[in-house]
């Protein structure tokens, strides 16, 4: 009996162990000023976690399937059960079927869209799942703006005419986070012709893009690079994927001004760190 | 002959042994004249056994192979009464069906296996493995539904016979991402029940624990990988525990040795470890969905149990082929064309035939949480399945003794964890989720461990001529399993008394 009980110790301490041990590695990004970014390596397509310096949950997109439950997973405490705000750029497989399993997995408070799910069933089928948890559900535009937990989030695309396009990353979802001095410009699949549009506008330069169409060349033209100026930039492309993602005129232009490249299908996840002034960005690439 | 089956119990294992042999057989024997020259010899030797001639025991023995051959040739889509589909079509063909089965979700889609298929109201032979993705309806096995899709036939993945395990499984063609042009509830089935109390669980749990642990230790208590993805997938292959994913005779069997030998040192006595374990496997049978591969990993670790469970030991070779004859009779084709069976079946004979020997090599680990019965029967499996992995996969895993020993002592805590927090997660998820501390962390150790372990590229290694190797290591285990059983025939002759 005592022999037992003493085992049923051994085992509680080793638990107690492994909570604290998983507690301090996810700890530098609980209850801090900084807002943490990770950038999934979730194959082809592209997923994004913030977490605010208030500790609340933003997703921008979902990836290509379930992995994202893993990565979400992984990045969270175990007991978390819940996120504040799940973006989807626009109604592509690679951007929005992770969040189907996520729907059934995890309370979302809000959900927002360029408003374009209406067609295709995966769509229904996601909003679904929302509208079964009573998500709130928000369509976005242009000029539209969101603070969740003391950062900004700025959308910039799609504009009244780009919402009415037939191609879908034309009508994807852009958005500029800032938390204090420091941005980030998400770009989804948005094309040049949306990235001409925002040169006109006046786009001003940025700290970190996520590039967008994971890196293709029906993006990320020199004229918007040059008015970005990004410092670093992230492109969200798979393994050996089949459609030649980045491509390699993109990869020149961004080292034309000199912007510091991180690649999640040679780096795998990336973890950026900010506190408003400094910008740390590295890979870190999660166990699952 | 009859010097070599001097006693009951020997010939009984000849004559079950030549039931196999002639379902081996079976594809190699073409269906022609030949088999009927076959099936005529055989109904001689049984009047030759009949009417008890000399020799007449070789007359059983030869109507048995006759029998297996024949088990084999009417499994065979020839002798379905109904045509067989067109298996590759160059447009979309419209069929109906019935989902059969559990309905597997994989990580990039669902999969569902339609059977009782019907093409312009005409019924047509087999299965179709049909891939649906994430925004299908929710449907489960007894739906019936109607598709729209472009056909095709399995093929090898390298040389890896994918065609001929789903063949086994009377699934004849693929579709993927088919238009579904209408679906209709099926009817009350208990099957049916089991399947949908499944899917509650693994959604409940979901809500409660983050993956991949769900799917992690969801499948170590109820079978199937298809929910991890494929990188953890690799570790687990790596490792040598993917086992301990798969409703698999060598993940049943394993674990009721283990469980069986921690039991067996409490108080509890011979008799109630017996049937704690008896009941845990009928429990296993009705939660795992009760799909032939888990009625078979069930029926294995029987053998097993009653192998290490009981005083008077039944004879183990008899055993193990009678369990083979009836899994054969069933569903022939398993022999050859099905790994999975294969892997289950000689992993179970190898804990039964070996694990005694590696226990007593074993003898310097000490028996606490069954750490000695968990390595002692995962070295006696890997060894018995180590000719099959080096035919079909040309690859071994150097480092699965030390993965072994380090995951299997855990495995039982944490399914023990996992069951107790189960009903909390069923009725009350977000409690579940603040009480997920011991599940998540020992499952999350498992496989940080395993992620770890798999990461060396020594880990696993590419064997070059592994089939020669392959022939080799099984021509020393029939060796091994001959000296040691005439060993032992030497030692009873030895203390028989004189009369």
């Amino acid at each position: 009996m005592i022999k037992r009980i003493r085992q049923i110790v051994v085992v509680g301490i080793i638990s107690a162990l492994l909570w604290l041990a998983w507690s301090l590695w996810t700890g530098f990004f609980v209850g801090s000023d900084e807002l943490v970014v990770w950038n999934f390596d979730i194959g082809q397509g592209s997923a994004a976690l913030l977490k605010t310096p208030d500790g609340q949950i933003v997703l921008f997109d979902g990836g290509p399937d379930a992995r994202l439950l893993s990565k979400v997973g992984s990045v969270l405490p175990s007991w978390q059960r819940d996120v504040d705000l799940v973006l989807a750029s626009h109604p592509d497989t690679d951007h929005i079927a992770g969040f189907v399993p996520l729907s059934k997995a995890y309370k979302v408070n809000t959900f927002a869209d360029p408003g374009l799910f209406e067609v295709i069933p995966l769509e229904n089928s996601l909003l679904q799942g929302f509208l079964e948890q009573k998500t709130e559900i928000k369509s976005l535009q242009a000029g539209d703006i969101l603070n969740v937990g003391g950062v900004e989030i700025k959308v910039l695309s799609p504009s009244n005419t780009e919402k009415l396009s037939s191609d879908t990353n034309t009508r994807s979802l852009v958005i500029l986070v800032t938390y204090k001095e420091t941005s980030l410009l998400f770009m989804g699949d948005a094309s040049t012709e949306t990235e001409k549009r925002l040169v006109k506008e006046g786009i001003e330069p940025v700290d970190v893009l996520v590039v967008g169409h994971h890196g293709s060349i029906s993006a990320s033209s020199t004229e918007f690079l040059e008015a970005t100026k990004p410092k670093w930039a992230v492109i969200s492309a798979g393994r050996d994927n089949n459609f030649g993602h980045p491509h390699p005129v993109v990869l020149e232009r961004l080292k034309a001004i000199s912007t510091k490249i991180l690649r999640t299908d040679q780096m795998s996840d990336i973890l950026l760190k900010t506190n408003g002034k400094n910008i740390e960005i590295n890979p870190h690439p999660l166990p699952f | 002959m009859r010097f070599l089956a001097n006693t009951p119990s020997k010939r009984l294992l000849f004559v079950l042994g030549a039931f196999v042999f002639g379902v081996a057989l079976g594809p190699w024997v073409p269906f022609s004249s030949l088999m009927w020259v076959f099936v005529s010899i055989g109904f001689l030797s049984f009047f030759w056994f009949l009417i008890g001639v000399r020799g007449s025991f070789l007359g059983l023995i030869i109507l048995c192979v006759t029998l297996g051959l024949l088990r084999f040739v009417v499994s065979d889509p020839v002798f379905s009464s109904r045509q067989t589909m067109v298996v590759q079509s160059e447009s979309d063909v419209v069929f109906s069906g019935v989902i059969e089965g559990e309905v597997e979700e994989k990580w990039r889609n669902f999969r569902w296996t339609v059977t009782d298929l019907e093409q312009e109201g005409i019924k047509k032979y087999g299965k179709i493995l049909v891939s649906v993705p994430y925004s299908a309806p929710d449907l489960l096995h007894g739906d019936k539904v109607e598709l729209k899709c472009r056909l095709r036939k399995a093929e090898p993945i390298g040389d890896f016979r994918y065609d001929q395990q789903l063949a086994a499984r009377k699934i004849i063609a693929l579709c993927s991402y088919p238009r579904i042009l209408s679906f209709e509830q099926g009817s009350f089935s208990i099957k049916r029940s089991i399947f949908a109390l499944k899917e509650f669980m693994l959604f409940r749990m979901r809500q409660a624990l983050p993956e991949p642990n769900t799917s992690f230790v969801f499948g170590l208590l109820f079978g199937g990988a298809g929910l991890i993805s494929p990188d953890i997938s690799i570790d687990f292959s790596r490792t040598g525990l993917s086992h301990i994913l798969a409703a698999s005779g060598y993940n049943v069997s394993l674990f009721t040795f283990v469980l069986l030998g921690i039991l067996l040192k409490t108080p509890l006595g011979r008799r109630w470890s017996f049937w704690i374990v008896v009941a845990s496997l009928g429990m296993y049978v009705v939660l795992a969905g009760g799909t032939p591969a888990v009625v078979r990993a069930t029926l294995m670790a029987l053998v097993v149990l009653l192998a290490f469970g009981v005083r008077r030991k039944p004879s183990l070779p008899n055993l193990i082929m009678l369990s083979l004859a009836i899994l054969l009779c069933i569903t022939p084709r398993l022999f050859w064309y099905d790994i999975g069976f294969q892997l289950s079946f000689v992993a179970t004979a190898g804990l039964v035939l070996f694990a005694d020997w590696f226990m007593e090599k074993c003898a310097f680990l000490p028996k606490t949480l069954g750490i000695r019965e968990a390595l002692a029967g995962s070295l006696a499996a890997t060894f018995a399945t180590l000719p099959i992995i080096l035919w079909h996969f040309g690859e071994l895993s150097i480092i699965a003794p030390i993965a072994n020993l380090i995951v299997l002592p855990i495995i039982p805590i944490t399914m023990v964890f996992t069951g107790s927090w189960l009903p909390v997660a069923l009725l009350y998820p977000p409690l579940a989720a603040l009480i997920n501390l011991p599940v998540w962390a020992f499952s999350w150790g498992i496989l940080v461990v395993t992620d770890l372990l798999s990461s060396p590229t020594f880990a696993s290694l590419k064997i070059p001529h592994a089939r020669v190797f392959a022939v080799v290591s099984l021509m020393f285990i029939i060796v091994i399993i001959i000296k040691k059983y005439h060993r032992k025939e030497m030692a009873q002759t030895l203390v028989q008394p004189k009369v």
